[in-house]
């Protein structure tokens, strides 16, 4: 188990019968995306283990924070691996359905 | 290089100038009290510290105990001034209080030397000081120069957004609020002829340069798409086409943008409009409920190809379309339901005309909180 913590967001990430689990507390912003990415940045590669986020406790997320997880999603897509979310907070499901793209994730999770 | 010395007892002075003599500083000026120092560096008048200019002065050995004016105090009314306060002062002191050393560093002074003065320290101590203030220097030099910088491609960006049109049937303008120089936001116009008009708001990821490039070059194709394909599902396909070939290296980063894209038909009263995960617009005529632009898909640039829910749908004017981006109702506490209702309130007791003053006073004058503030901005469409 590894966690990252700053004032306002972080992150602590899980392995166990093969599933990756990095779960989000706090605010992913502009500032926070640096850290966010460098936690992101070995695990997305990791093809043997399902890559998930939990968003239970994720109280806020920017167009910059929106932008990781679509990252995140097009590399495990290109290299079919699975990728989901899960837990997420009606605010941030309506965000998510504003913007369009509730159903890339909606997809990915009906597929586990 | 001039060090100016302040000191009342006169043995003092000479000690230290004939250390830094030795080591060849020769350039040192010396007065004995704190307020000859203030005439020295160009202060008339103690009360209007605030009003003065730069000094010829590079750093300031300045005396702890002096009659009058001690040194803590003069450090003190140093910081009030904006150039002053940038001159490095190193106390001199006789050996003993650290509570007077500390109150002398927390009004201002870099450094100290205690009495009797040793010269390999004191001439450390002076590197040090100097050494400090060129970086700071350097530091201050490099962000003016890139504030500057900013300001000239701010206007750069601003002179490719579209300029307010007010034909008889169709009236467009715009309130536009960076949170930073430069912007993420973009919008344009353009008529078409015979009646027609079409418009883009978009909102690209994240705010400030690298956004502000992106929305530079989607601009850089904006009228040519526009007049090339018209229509709003091929002009969106069009430009997703172009924003995919802007391909990023790095990992993890993803850039896109939300937009709605409308083409109004003023003759025949039409708008068709696709909308690429943007906020809804909303249209007010003088039925009681808005009519909400929100047959949403994803935003553009994400795949090779996009989805969009083109639609089409009639008006009866008079009427006012509000197009808007999320930093309009983003940044507050409340949920975005709550936040796009009470939006959709405000403007619904607006009238048909575009209230520049009003929306500015509504929209754009309060604070966001810390760190989420974002791009605002408003298109206001009036139709006759």
């Amino acid at each position: 188990m590894n966690t990252r913590k700053s004032l306002k967001f972080s992150t602590t990430t899980q392995r166990e019968n093969g599933v990756i689990t990095v779960s989000l507390r706090g605010e992913l912003d502009l500032s926070a995306a640096p850290d966010f990415r460098k936690v992101m940045d070995p695990l997305v590669g990791i093809d043997d283990a399902d890559l998930v986020l939990n968003l239970k406790e994720l109280k806020y997320i920017d167009s910059t924070g929106i932008g990781i997880f679509l990252s995140i999603l097009k590399a495990r897509h290109g290299m079919n691996s699975k990728f989901y979310v899960q837990e997420v907070p009606d605010h941030i499901r309506k965000l998510f359905e504003m913007t369009g793209i509730a159903k890339f994730f909606a997809e990915q999770e009906n597929s586990q | 290089m001039r060090i100016l010395i302040v000191d009342d007892n006169p043995t003092n002075t000479m000690i230290i100038r004939e250390i830094l003599k030795k080591e060849n500083y020769r350039n040192t000026v010396t007065v004995t009290s704190a307020r000859d120092m203030f005439e020295r560096l160009g202060v008339k008048d103690l009360d209007l510290i605030e009003e003065s200019g730069p000094s010829d002065v590079d750093l300031i050995l300045l005396d702890m105990m002096m009659p009058e004016m001690d040194g803590i105090q003069a450090c003190r009314i140093l910081q009030r001034s904006e150039h002053l306060k940038e001159i490095p002062v190193i106390v001199v002191t006789a050996v003993g209080d650290s509570h007077k050393l500390a109150e002398a560093l927390d009004a201002g002074a870099v450094d100290y030397v205690t009495k009797p003065i040793n010269k390999v320290e004191l001439m450390a101590r002076i590197r040090l000081a100097l050494r400090l203030k060129l970086e700071k220097d350097w530091h201050r030099n490099r962000d003016q120069r890139i504030q500057e910088e900013l300001k000239l491609a701010s206007l750069v960006q601003n002179a490719v957004l579209s300029a307010p049109i007010r034909d008889s049937e169709f009236e467009i303008d715009a309130l536009y609020k960076p949170s930073y120089e430069l912007a993420g936001d973009l919008y344009s116009w353009y008529s078409l002829g015979e009646g027609k008009y079409a418009v883009i708001l978009l909102d690209m990821m994240g705010h400030g340069i690298s956004s502000s490039l992106f929305c530079m070059f989607i601009s850089s194709v904006l009228k040519d798409t526009v007049f090339t394909y018209v229509e709003p599902k091929l002009v969106i396909e069009e430009l997703n086409r172009r924003f995919i070939q802007l391909h990023i290296e790095s990992k993890l980063i993803q850039y896109y943008f939300t937009a709605i894209y409308l083409v109004v038909d003023t003759r025949r009263k039409v708008i068709e409009y696709v909308n690429a995960g943007h906020p809804p617009a909303l249209l007010y005529t003088d039925k009681k409920q808005p009519v909400r632009f929100d047959q949403v898909g994803p935003p553009v640039g994400l795949f090779d190809g996009i989805e969009t829910y083109p639609q089409v749908l009639h008006y009866e004017g008079p009427g006012h379309l509000v197009l808007y981006t999320d930093g309009l109702i983003d940044g507050q506490e409340n949920s975005i339901e709550a936040r796009q209702a009470w939006l959709e309130e405000q403007l619904k007791t607006c009238s048909h005309h575009f209230d520049r003053e009003a929306m500015s006073r509504l929209f754009f004058q309060d604070a966001a909180p810390l760190n989420r503030e974002d791009d605002r901005c408003l298109v206001w469409i009036s139709f006759k």
